[in-house]
């Protein structure tokens, strides 16, 4: 999906770069027009689809990537993401409660996301 | 159009389409290969067959009668609108040229959040770089984009996707109209 946006990313980079010489009406000279993307307006599919990161399956969480915590359920066939303790602080009650979180404590840190 | 009024209306396609040509609100098609690989553009542009997958590009190899021409129909095609064209337009009226500098000038810098440019992002932007921030008329754009299915073809095995881009200079009325939206590609996506 990400290959239908070359053009305009290949357009985009130039505008950046290099502008474009571009007619003011308002003060009815020429001037180098420059542009840039500050934001992306997506939802999870579109993310998955512009960003081409994976959005399903075992590294579904394009924040957590290979850090994911997934478990395939046999018999329903849908894959969940569990083990949200990480995202707690250090010290937090719950990483060390055993009885409500299925037996286990949790002591890994919140994995960090990718930069660029 | 509306502004064109009766009896300037164009009086065929023929010269409606040589209106919009002038007004530079046309696109350019470019084939993808089926299996979204490459665009057929650049050096791309003369091949037959995708260079990854090597799926063929055209839907039938059917030749005419005499055997010297071929019916060449690609399979995909993503339909691009040449963004400098279309950011040159917002310039060409002095009303829109005068507000893209809306977000420099007559913006209230008082710590609230009323507009994109009250962020600490475009602030940070502008301070990382200087020669683009210091001329305001430069646009600031955002991409969105979504699928949806046509004719509510429910069934459809693909989706319409429109990248659009939404420049953010203009005053918080005309900023996220729809009307201010500029459509800058248009492809289909099969599940």
């Amino acid at each position: 999906m990400d290959v239908f946006l070359q053009p305009l990313i290949y357009d985009l980079l130039d505008i950046f770069e290099n502008g474009v010489r571009t007619y003011d009406a308002s003060t009815g000279e020429f001037f180098m027009l420059r542009a840039a993307v500050l934001w992306t307006i997506l939802d999870f599919l579109g993310l998955g689809n512009v960003s081409g990161s994976t959005t399903s399956g075992e590294a579904g969480c394009p924040e957590c990537h290979q850090f994911t915590c997934s478990l395939r359920l046999g018999n329903g066939n849908k894959t969940i993401y569990m083990d949200h303790r990480r995202f707690l602080h250090e010290n937090h009650p719950f990483r060390f409660d055993v009885d409500k979180f299925g037996g286990k404590t949790e002591f890994r840190p919140a994995p960090t996301p990718l930069s660029g | 159009m509306h502004s064109l009024g009766g009896p300037n209306l164009p009086r065929n396609f023929h010269e409606a389409k040589k209106l919009v040509k002038t007004i530079g609100v046309g696109y350019k098609s470019i084939h993808a290969c089926e299996n979204d690989c490459v665009l057929y553009w650049k050096e791309y542009v003369d091949l037959d067959k995708c260079s990854k997958c090597e799926v063929s590009r055209w839907k039938s190899n059917r030749k005419s009668l005499d055997g010297r021409h071929m019916y060449k129909v690609p399979k995909k095609v993503l339909r691009y609108f040449p963004i400098k064209k279309l950011l040159q337009r917002l310039f060409l009226s002095s009303k829109t040229a005068s507000l893209t500098r809306w977000h420099d000038e007559d913006c209230k810098k008082d710590g609230l959040l009323r507009h994109p440019a009250d962020s600490p992002l475009w602030q940070d932007f502008d301070e990382r770089h200087l020669e683009f921030s210091t001329d305001s008329q430069n646009i600031c754009l955002a991409f969105a984009t979504d699928g949806f299915n046509p004719f509510r073809m429910n069934n459809a095995i693909y989706s319409v996707w429109p990248g659009i881009c939404i420049p953010l200079n203009f005053p918080p009325s005309m900023c996220m109209k729809p009307s201010n939206f500029i459509l800058s590609s248009f492809y289909t996506h099969s599940w």
